[in-house]
């Protein structure tokens, strides 16, 4: 569908809804996601969900709400430039992003560039530690991320405006549309995010030259209930950006980077009895272009649509049992400069079981097959078990083997590419201890990680790179979560706390991957008393090796970071918010690349509007 | 350890190996700089920095990144390609950074930098009181490769000479200047270049991609491979700029690299093997005269009676240079930086 369809049947459906507001509220949970699988089948694993107040207290981007508030490890080829996770100590194409249930990763190069997701064009933010490829398929080796919008079917009208303002000419606008009634339900965002980004070095006279950067978002999410049992569901996206990459010498030639990515999903849920029933179609399309000189209109690119049909049932056998199949087909068709014109096709079959054995103890099955002809895939499976001594402490145990299938590049790049590649395969144990006492929570996680045949790009004769499957890698670690909340009558106040110590070697050398921290730590504390509310966070992160030799003259040293704001409601319903926000608050001097500096102390300034 | 005291180090290990070859020869060896009497490691580094390694000819003097040492932790640029020399100045090529630092050889010294004009400059060459640097612009276009010529006395670049090919080693001979337009198995010839019109004069088709070239008594060398087709060696004769011969390599020795000619004999090397033949060989064989101890084979030179390999291992951790003699038996082996891709000597 062209954007100015979409924007048409936006237009048509907002008059719609205007119009017929109902009094009748009906509210069904099971309709609400997408992702069923993340409520239903991630009990025996550590589910972190980043709240609203999260979310808007973080700056747009994906890396920077992640960077604050979770154990993932970023490393940013300075602001807003391309961003690579390092969950529980895997690679960035070993870390999912998932969107209202459907794998979103590259198709290309098998990871998400985190500055190309702009988190408040969703209702929640997920964080799936641990294996999940039985679920979610190739890359949910360390874990993965989960990108909702919520649909609900009750009497709704609600626009929410953000704007922001702040140094180096950042502008950021996010407008929001909510209208629903228990017939229809709609969400509609629009999200702009643009910078100059040409921020000062600290205690050099250089500016970050060639680092400006534009996105624009337009999502939309309807719900349509046909009857008691039906309903049908669409869910769109469209995303488009372009970032000048900075320059790490003033002399570099300018880059420059452009993504246009488009996501669809139509989904028909029917309820009978005790099945549920999911019929899904999704339309996926990723494409970049890379400018190796601003001065010319010469461009490589790459591009890669995705068809995907699924068939999702579950049997709710009684109270306690529930099963869960589905069978997916999932299509590729990519070309590039550099890639060969190919189409990749993907079956799939999973089988999840589901019993409450008693009130206290839980288990959980799944099971998946996958089907190519371009790859030997192993059997994918994760087991794990949920059992509540008490109402104090429970305690998580899972297993699960894990994958990430070779990617366009790896497979069809011109002259190097490798059609013999097998995915790189995981297997991987955990053990998670939930302790709750009045308004705490606390998680301690460990887990032990073993990773084969990992696809590398390495050298041969005459300097050509072609991949690889090579080293094997041991993780082990462990990460602990801490929650707290107060409230009072005209006072809230929480704290959020996470650290991660990370043991990531290469087998054959013993030496730390690189860019992995063995340490990672984040707090943030919010407070609001009547109008007013502020908050605190802070980000510490470990020294890291940038050479695998572990060079200890090779690394990026650790740094501190912190963000504080401020906000004032103004309105009987705060529905004027007028916040302001400092970054960087200590002005530490710090990079997470080399030679690649992140902006000091800046000032950002921002106004809500809910009507 | 301060830096002064490695200036020390050095000088004092310099001046040993003086006092101890003087009983040999009578060649005023007196070193001019801390980085004189040795050899200055290239080590290409990532998009950020490279860095230059001084191995001492007394085999056990090392100084890393020597520049940063000698310029309080200034940098040369990202993905250092090559060196060349006038005189007692050296010209570090930066590719990623399109900047140029001129230093001079012996110490290291900064003399000034040329960081305008350039895109993407590979290799270069001094003739006639001006350089002439290849460009090979964006990578994916063979018709903006272009040499710069750079004024000596302003250090700028005052014109550019279109190649209409790729553009990448040059060498001067004879006042001429030859461009091999070849790199990664793209480009199939040789520009010759008069420096006094900045003229093309003629295009010798070397049939596939030149990887490196040298030239000895009159004749240019030049080494062609890919990835597809059987290497070989053309003979060009430089009076008239005509091919004189060519040899077709095994099919066993693809892509070969590295053309280096010592002694009136031909090295080259095919993955981690070291390969030599006669100069006027009609054939090569298929065995090698030994094989290096680089998991990734780099940089290769063979001078003075000595064969340099340098190892970029997994290009993401520190190289190894392996120093060995004309048949082949290691004589000594040096950490270096990231990704060493070449060899120069300071005598």
């Amino acid at each position: 569908m062209t954007f100015r369809k979409q924007f048409l049947f936006f237009i048509f459906f907002v008059c719609q809804f205007a119009l017929a507001q109902n009094d009748s509220i009906q509210y069904l949970e099971e309709v609400k996601v997408s992702d069923s699988q993340l409520k239903n089948f991630s009990n025996s694993q550590s589910v972190q969900q980043l709240s609203d107040s999260i979310i808007n207290n973080s700056q747009a981007s994906l890396t920077s709400l992640l960077n604050y508030n979770t154990v993932i490890y970023f490393k940013e080829n300075g602001l807003g430039m391309v961003s690579s996770p390092s969950f529980r100590g895997t690679t960035a194409q070993q870390t999912a992003v998932i969107w209202n249930g459907i794998n979103i990763n590259s198709q290309l190069n098998g990871q998400t560039d985190f500055n190309t997701i702009t988190t408040k064009d969703f209702n929640t933010v997920n964080v799936r530690a641990g294996g999940g490829s039985s679920i979610y398929g190739s890359s949910a080796i360390g874990g993965s991320i989960h990108l909702n919008n919520d649909l609900s079917f009750k009497d709704n009208f609600s626009n929410d405006l953000e704007l922001n303002y702040g140094s180096f000419n950042t502008f950021g606008l996010n407008y929001k549309l909510n209208v629903s009634d228990e017939k229809f339900s709609f969400q509609g965002s629009i999200s702009r995010n643009s910078s100059d980004n040409d921020y000062k070095y600290l205690n050099t006279d250089r500016k970050n030259l060639n680092g400006q950067f534009y996105n624009n978002s337009f999502n939309s999410s309807f719900g349509y209930k046909i009857n008691a049992t039906n309903f049908l569901k669409f869910y769109s996206q469209f995303y488009d950006g372009e970032r000048h990459f900075s320059l790490v010498t003033p002399s570099d030639s300018k880059t420059k980077y452009t993504d246009f990515n488009t996501r669809n999903l139509l989904e028909w849920s029917s309820f009978l009895n005790q099945f549920t029933s999911r019929l899904k179609v999704a339309f996926l399309s990723e494409e970049y272009r890379y400018f190796e000189n601003i001065t010319s209109d010469d461009f490589f690119f790459g591009k890669v649509e995705t068809f995907i049909a699924k068939y999702d049932l579950t049997y709710d056998v009684n109270e306690k049992i529930k099963i869960n199949t589905i069978l997916d087909f999932t299509q590729n068709k990519g070309n590039g400069s550099d890639i060969q014109s190919d189409k990749r096709q993907i079956g799939s079959a999973s089988l999840f079981f589901k019993h409450l054995v008693t009130t206290k103890l839980q288990y959980e099955l799944s099971v998946r097959k996958e089907v190519t002809s371009t790859y030997e895939s192993p059997v994918l499976f994760s087991a794990g078990a949920n059992y509540r001594f008490t109402n104090f402490y429970a305690l998580k145990v899972n297993g699960s083997r894990n994958f990430r299938i070779p990617t366009f590049n790896d497979l069809y790049w011109q002259g190097a590419g490798n059609p013999d590649l097998k995915p790189e395969s995981s297997f991987q144990g955990e053990i998670g201890n939930e302790f709750r006492y009045k308004n705490f929570t606390f998680t301690a996680n460990f887990y032990h990680i073993k990773i084969e045949d990992m696809i590398r790009w390495l050298p041969g004769n005459g300097g050509m790179f072609k991949p690889q499957n090579t080293n094997k890698v041991s993780i082990y670690g462990a990460e602990a979560i801490l929650n707290w909340n107060k409230k009072t009558a005209n006072s809230v106040f929480d704290f959020n706390g996470t650290y991660a110590y990370t043991n990531s070697k290469n087998d054959e050398t013993g030496y730390q991957l690189t860019f992995v921290p063995y340490h990672k730590m984040t707090a943030s504390f919010g407070y609001s008393y009547k109008k007013i509310n502020a908050f605190y966070q802070h980000l510490f992160t470990g020294e890291v090796f940038t050479q695998t030799d572990n060079n200890p003259d090779a690394t990026i040293e650790m740094y501190n970071v912190s963000n504080i704001g401020v906000g004032y409601g103004f309105g009987k319903k705060n529905s004027f918010t007028i916040g302001f926000k400092v970054l960087n608050l200590w002005n530490e001097e710090y990079e997470s690349v080399e030679n690649r500096p992140l902006p000091g102390r800046n000032y950002n300034l921002n106004l809500t509007l809910n009507f | 350890m301060k830096f002064s005291k490695l200036l020390l180090v050095a000088f004092l290990g310099s001046t040993v190996f003086v006092s101890c070859s003087d009983d040999d020869d009578k060649v005023d060896n007196t070193p001019l700089g801390a980085y004189d009497n040795g050899v200055l490691v290239v080590n290409e580094g990532n998009g950020t920095a490279g860095s230059i390694t001084y191995i001492g000819n007394d085999m056990t003097t090392i100084q890393q990144d020597v520049y940063s040492v000698v310029n309080e932790g200034d940098g040369i640029g990202g993905y250092v390609q090559s060196m060349f020399f006038d005189g007692d100045k050296a010209f570090i090529i930066s590719n990623a950074s399109n900047k140029i630092t001129v230093v001079n050889r012996y110490t290291f010294e900064l003399i000034d930098k040329i960081d305008s004009g350039l895109n993407i400059p590979r290799y270069g060459v001094v003739e006639n009181g001006k350089a002439y640097v290849t460009n090979q612009a964006a990578f994916d276009s063979t018709t903006d490769d272009f040499v710069a010529v750079i004024n000596l006395s302003t250090y700028e670049v005052e014109s550019t000479i279109a190649l209409n090919a790729i553009g990448e080693r040059i060498l001067e001979e004879n006042g001429k200047l030859y461009v091999t337009n070849g790199t990664y198995g793209e480009g199939n010839s040789v520009t010759v270049i008069n420096p006094a019109s900045n003229a093309i004069i003629s295009t010798i088709n070397t049939g596939i991609s030149p990887t490196s070239f040298e030239e000895e008594n009159g004749i240019l060398y030049v080494l062609c491979g890919n990835y597809d087709d059987a290497s070989k060696l053309v003979r060009v004769q430089l009076s008239n700029n005509e091919i004189l011969s060519e040899v077709t390599f095994p099919a066993a020795l693809g892509n070969a690299q590295n053309l280096s000619i010592e002694d009136g004999k031909l090295y080259f090397t095919v993955n981690s093997d070291v390969f030599s033949a006669a100069l006027n060989a009609t054939t090569i064989s298929e065995t090698p005269l030994f094989t290096s101890g680089a998991t990734t084979l780099y940089g290769f030179t063979v001078e003075d009676d000595k064969i340099y390999v340098s190892d970029a291992k997994d290009y993401a951790s520190n190289g190894r240079v392996f120093i060995y003699s004309t048949t082949g038996a290691l004589q000594k082996e040096f950490p270096v930086g990231l990704i060493p891709n070449g060899f120069y000597f300071n005598d």
